[in-house]
């Protein structure tokens, strides 16, 4: 037992790994509580983050450097958001439909073009490590924290940006009227569908770069089918966290403490199944979910198509 | 020059002209009442006033400009804003920040304290207050409606429209609320209130503009007028009673609803300790202002609300809380007010929609399996007995006409010969002879001892159908008179609220 | 006959942008789809890979259309399928000493209750808590395919085969589903066929069918007539998720004969493009099965001989879904309606 814990949550490895593992799923839940914060619910998000992963590393191996592969994942973001918001919020279609075709149709161009533009590329150009001066010295904490990538740091800056942007500017206060009561927000002359349209590229944006995490930074190449429900998780993350961009990250870090902590438990005891410890963060999800319901807490006009009378 | 001048503004929505050549001025600091009955077309005018739609012709000046509005913004910046009936705010959002949301000019990061700072000294001046930070899904209704009022306010409005404000609150609010209407008179604001209630409109309005099936009928000075010559207007004609009224002899009591109260989906009681009691071969008109409560009542005894106390005695037998199918099976039929959204099944068949009800019974079905022979027989004899033009009974209802699916909610409902029929608005949105048909099938119903309960905001059918009329007001019902033309004026002051004892 | 129009107008633009992609890995369009369609159907063994993998989606498509019709959208077929394998691998494993064709059935009969009530968990979450079916599906999903890693990995683990992967036993031979008249299209087609023809005649000929479809069209109505509403929510779900279940029986006993953690392979996301494409209906579903099914089994083999990727098929099957949604699209009729009176005004 004791063991186990010196190799877990006593062990700064451990925390290292589980904050890897729940980067993409963070990210992309952020990008979620844009989109679904504006009354759109974006299943297509998982498509989204393995979209953001193969052009990351498309972009980081064609420009020799990490940089292009963001900048490019965040391009394709933003095209993922553009098609689902095409059908979604300018034709008022079925969002749930839609975002399961942006899924499949991710997952077909992904592994397509993979075979075609990184065909025989075992490695691309990654970031590296950057810790930050004096924090990362902190014992213990600074160094789980502080002594990370960019991918780290830039969710860190995000929550902080989607917190601040919700609750205190303009756009938040549009973003979360459209998604709680369009028709107010059409009588008071703000557009519906701009707000909307903003919301989801956001979303396409944040879900694409927490995809390229995983070529950029974890892994060093891309192999098809790798966002591996990240995006799905990211959705009921999303739920769990109240819609709160802390809580919803928060949530994630969880996801990704249980996943490290079945691969330390395996160590550990190679003896007792781990499975059995992989279904509990779902489990967990429904049951808080359970809990959260009746407290209205979703955005009012989730997942209702908008139209104007 | 005219503050506000409308010159020949029609409206048109398909081949109906909600507003048909209106012009009206309005000069600054003036109180204008719009009346009319429901569907005159007040709401369609003042949301081509506020910019949230575009008239189809005519043209609008404000302060001897033409304007043509885009948006509410455009129209907001001129100094016109409107306080809708259904508020227009977000529950999750605080009241400061639905405020802002009504600011036209604010940066990218709203400075909510300054905006907080005016808004105080906006509450003040008016005589206004809401708690700012609370969200406004905590407030009453009363409370919803200031926080809009300070919103409409905030851009430094000149012309304020307030759309039924009084529907909704208690006496003490509106107390409140004209209160505050003044103080905005003195300071020079101009305001349009739209209302049904002949009283308040009397107390602030400077003058009132009469509103009815889409034209304008009059604008009088408020000192020029009573009570008497606006209801008169308003309603606009002797009533025009082209049915003679079917004789039944009037049995024993059927239907009797004690201290019955509902609350709505918001959990505000809406029915308060109301009784009413109906007997065999009786038609009850339930008249009043749309709002009142009809609804609630409608669907408590439709058995899809549960009441929050009182009973429901149908021949004696309490169904205060008998389900929807046991409320059929007992004999009771019910025509829902909203056709598409509560009394049919849109997206199915005329076929399916018929057998809505009778599906469960045989022939049409034995051990939960359908027989779709004896359903389209009987769908058939339906369409041929109701007269319900449709080409082919698998033809989706939604194909249908206004008439025609009315006829399909009433054939399904008639077919079983009820003792109680319940039916609400039965004729909104029809032609005449669309009309005329159902009111003889109310008749017949009638002519065969059996009770009906008419539900409806219009006058003209309440009186051609009814043996007595009852008049609901603020969930209760106010006072009843016989159904007969001459009562009209009578009728029109409970619908405003007027009691009776207080006629003199 | 639009609704026809629209599907098809789809496909054909579908397979048109698929062609660009084709282009782009440097083979001819026409030739591709020619071998496409060899591909399918070329031989005996290729049309037996092809017609049972339409079984399977077949029943996948089937229960999540008749969640669609309940207003539902269940997208947990990959886990519902694979807890109905697991079902029908208890059945087929641990039974022992019964008739072969009642044992067959009994397999059915595991695969439809497991699946089932995976599905109503979440109809039950949906009805009595309104919770979200997509997310709870979802996470249903990987509860399932943690349980059966769990099992596979434990107590259900083949240690006879030298195979690394953990996987179950074999089913016994005389349980797998016979081929079909010297082909090697085996029977479970004509389960999966009777199936759809019996869940047609129970939405079109039952109470609990015509129920079940009134909810999902207008739940305040139908509950107006006296429906009970929640109990078609949580109905649809469990048949839902018993048809993904006896999916994941077709494909055990018909294909794949050892349960695995990734035995269900999307399966629950391709279901929802078939009863999308079928707009629903059972006798539909049949034909969008068989396209989707001729569609990625053709690919598959277009890729071993081209250089065209079978990805190729996740394209066109995502691409059809977008155009149809546009194609139905309430919203771009009225605009295109409404511009078309203004020309015809003009005009005038």
């Amino acid at each position: 037992m004791s063991e186990l814990l010196a190799q877990s949550i006593l062990s700064v490895a451990f925390w290292h790994s589980a904050i890897r593992l729940s980067v993409t799923t963070g990210t992309a839940a952020l990008g979620e509580v844009y989109a679904e914060k504006s009354g759109t619910v974006n299943i297509g998000l998982e498509g989204m983050v393995l979209t953001g992963a193969f052009f990351g590393a498309v972009g980081s191996y064609y420009t020799n450097s990490p940089w292009g592969g963001l900048l490019l994942a965040a391009v394709s973001g933003i095209v993922m958001a553009l098609i689902h918001s095409l059908v979604t919020v300018f034709l008022s279609a079925n969002q749930v439909v839609a975002g399961t075709a942006i899924n499949i149709l991710a997952a077909g161009i992904t592994t397509f073009l993979n075979g075609i533009l990184l065909k025989h590329v075992s490695n691309i150009p990654t970031f590296s490590n950057f810790a930050i001066p004096g924090l990362s010295r902190i014992p213990f904490v600074g160094e789980i924290f502080f002594d990370q990538n960019i991918f780290v740091y830039l969710l860190y800056v995000m929550i902080f940006v989607t917190w601040f942007l919700m609750k205190k500017t303009r756009l938040g206060l549009y973003l979360r009227t459209v998604g709680e009561n369009p028709k107010a927000a059409d009588s008071q002359g703000i557009s519906v569908i701009r707000t909307k349209l903003t919301g989801m590229m956001i979303c396409g944006v944040l879900a694409a770069i927490g995809g390229s995490f995983m070529p950029l930074f974890q892994l060093g190449l891309f192999s098809q089918n790798m966002s591996g429900g990240r995006g799905f998780i990211a959705l009921a993350v999303v739920i769990v966290g109240g819609w709160k961009p802390s809580l919803s990250v928060l949530t994630a870090l969880l996801f990704g403490m249980v996943e490290a902590f079945t691969y330390t438990f395996q160590t550990c005891y190679p003896e007792v199944p781990y499975q059995m410890v992989m279904m509990l963060p779902y489990i967990i999800t429904i049951v808080v979910y359970v809990f959260m319901t009746g407290k209205a807490k979703a955005p009012a006009a989730l997942a209702i198509p908008y139209e104007k009378e | 020059m005219k503050l506000l001048e409308l010159k020949d503004i029609s409206k048109q929505y398909g081949t109906m002209y909600a507003n048909d050549k209106i012009s009206l001025q309005m000069e600054k600091g003036e109180i204008r009442a719009l009346l009319g009955e429901n569907g005159a077309g007040k709401t369609t005018l003042v949301k081509m006033i506020c910019g949230l739609s575009k008239p189809t012709e005519g043209e609008i000046f404000w302060k001897g400009k033409k304007v043509d509005f885009h948006n509410p913004s455009e129209a907001r910046k001129c100094g016109i804003s409107m306080v809708h009936q259904h508020f227009m705010l977000a529950d999750e959002l605080t009241v400061l920040e639905n405020i802002t949301l009504g600011i036209s000019h604010i940066g990218a990061v709203p400075d909510y304290r300054k905006i907080k700072e005016k808004v105080t000294r906006l509450m003040d001046s008016v005589g206004l207050s809401v708690p700012l930070n609370l969200k406004v899904g905590d407030l009453s209704i009363g409370f919803k409606q200031r926080a809009e009022i300070v919103r409409a306010l905030y851009n430094g409005t000149e012309l304020l429209i307030l759309d039924e404000p009084t529907a909704v609150l208690t006496p003490q609010e509106i107390k409140n609320l004209l209160e505050v209407l003044r103080t905005l008179k003195e300071q020079g604001c101009s305001i349009i209130l739209i209302s049904h209630k002949l009283n308040e409109i009397m107390e602030i309005c400077d003058s009132v503009s009469i509103l009815r099936d889409g034209r304008l009928i009059q604008t009088l000075a408020i000192s020029s007028t009573d009570t008497n010559e606006l209801a008169r207007l308003m309603v606009g004609r002797e009533v025009n009673m082209k049915l003679e009224k079917a004789v039944a002899e009037k049995g024993k009591r059927l239907l009797k609803i004690e201290n019955l109260t509902v609350k709505d989906d918001f959990g505000t009681r809406k029915v308060k300790k109301l009784n009413l009691e109906i007997a065999e071969g009786e038609i009850v008109g339930v008249a009043g202002v749309e709002g009142n409560g009809q609804k609630e009542l409608a669907d408590c005894l439709f058995g899809v609300r549960k009441p929050e106390e009182g009973h429901v005695y149908f021949e004696e037998e309490d169904i205060t809380f008998y389900s929807a199918r046991q409320r059929r099976n007992i004999g009771i039929g019910r025509v829902p007010e909203d056709r598409q959204k509560t009394g049919l099944i849109m997206g199915f068949s005329v076929n399916e929609n018929l057998n809505s009800e009778s599906y469960m019974q045989r022939p049409y079905s034995k051990g939960g399996m359908l027989n779709p022979g004896k359903m389209m027989e009987f769908s058939h004899e339906m369409i041929k007995r109701f007269g319900i033009k449709v080409m082919d009974a698998r033809e989706a209802v939604d194909a249908l006409s206004g008439g025609n699916q009315q006829k399909v909610i009433l054939a399904r409902e008639l077919c079983f010969s009820p003792k109680l029929l319940i039916i609400v608005n039965p004729t909104r949105g029809m032609d005449v002879g669309a009309s005329e048909y159902i009111y003889q099938k109310i008749f017949e119903l009638k002519k065969q001892g059996s009770a009906v309960l008419l539900i409806s905001t219009e006058l003209d059918e309440i009186l051609t159908l009814s043996d007595r009329v009852e008049v609901i007001f603020d969930g209760n019902m106010i006072g009843s008179t016989e159904a007969t033309g001459d009562q009209i004026w009578e009728i029109g002051r409970l619908m405003a609220g007027i009691k009776p004892e207080a006629k003199e | 006959m639009i609704a026809i129009f629209i599907i098809v107008a789809a496909i054909l633009t579908a397979l048109l942008l698929g062609s660009v992609f084709i282009a782009i890995s440097g083979e001819n369009p026409i030739k591709i789809y020619i071998q496409l369609v060899k591909g399918a159907y070329g031989s005996n063994v290729l049309r037996g890979i092809t017609i049972s993998k339409m079984a399977t989606l077949l029943l996948v498509g089937l229960g999540v259309g008749i969640a669609f019709k309940c207003n539902l959208v269940n997208i947990g077929g990959d886990g519902q399928l694979l807890m109905g394998a697991l079902g029908s691998a208890l059945a087929a494993l641990y039974l022992d000493n019964i008739p072969t064709m009642l044992h067959i059935l009994l397999c059915f009969l595991m695969g439809f209750l497991f699946g089932a009530v995976w599905g109503m968990i979440a109809g039950l979450l949906k009805a009595y808590k309104g919770m979200s079916e997509m997310i709870t599906t979802i996470m249903l999903n990987y509860i399932a395919t943690w349980f059966v890693s769990f099992l596979v990995n434990g107590v259900l683990k083949d240690t006879e085969s030298n195979y690394p992967y953990p996987w179950t036993p074999e089913v016994p031979d005389r349980l797998k589903l016979a081929s079909l008249f010297g082909t090697r299209v085996n029977i479970g087609i004509l389960i999966a066929l009777a199936i759809a023809v019996a869940i047609f005649w129970y939405l079109r000929y039952t109470a609990s069918g015509y129920e079940l479809r009134a909810s999902g069209k207008n739940a305040e109505a139908a509950s107006f007539v006296g429906i009970n509403v929640n109990r078609s929510v949580v109905k649809a779900m469990a048949l839902s998720g018993g048809l993904a279940g006896m999916a994941g029986t077709v494909e055990l006993l018909g294909s794949q004969f050892r349960v695995s953690d990734t035995f269900a392979n999307g399966y629950g996301f391709d279901g929802v493009a078939v009863a999308f494409l079928a707009n629903s209906n059972p006798i539909g579903t049949i034909f969008s099965s068989f396209f989707f099914s001729s569609l990625q089994c053709g690919a598959e083999n277009v890729a071993r001989i081209t250089n065209v990727s079978s990805s190729v098929s996740g394209i066109i099957q995502g691409l059809i879904i977008l155009l149809i949604l546009i194609g139905t699209s309430k919203k771009l009729n009225r605009v295109m309606k409404g511009v078309l009176e203004r020309r015809k005004k003009q005009h005038e």
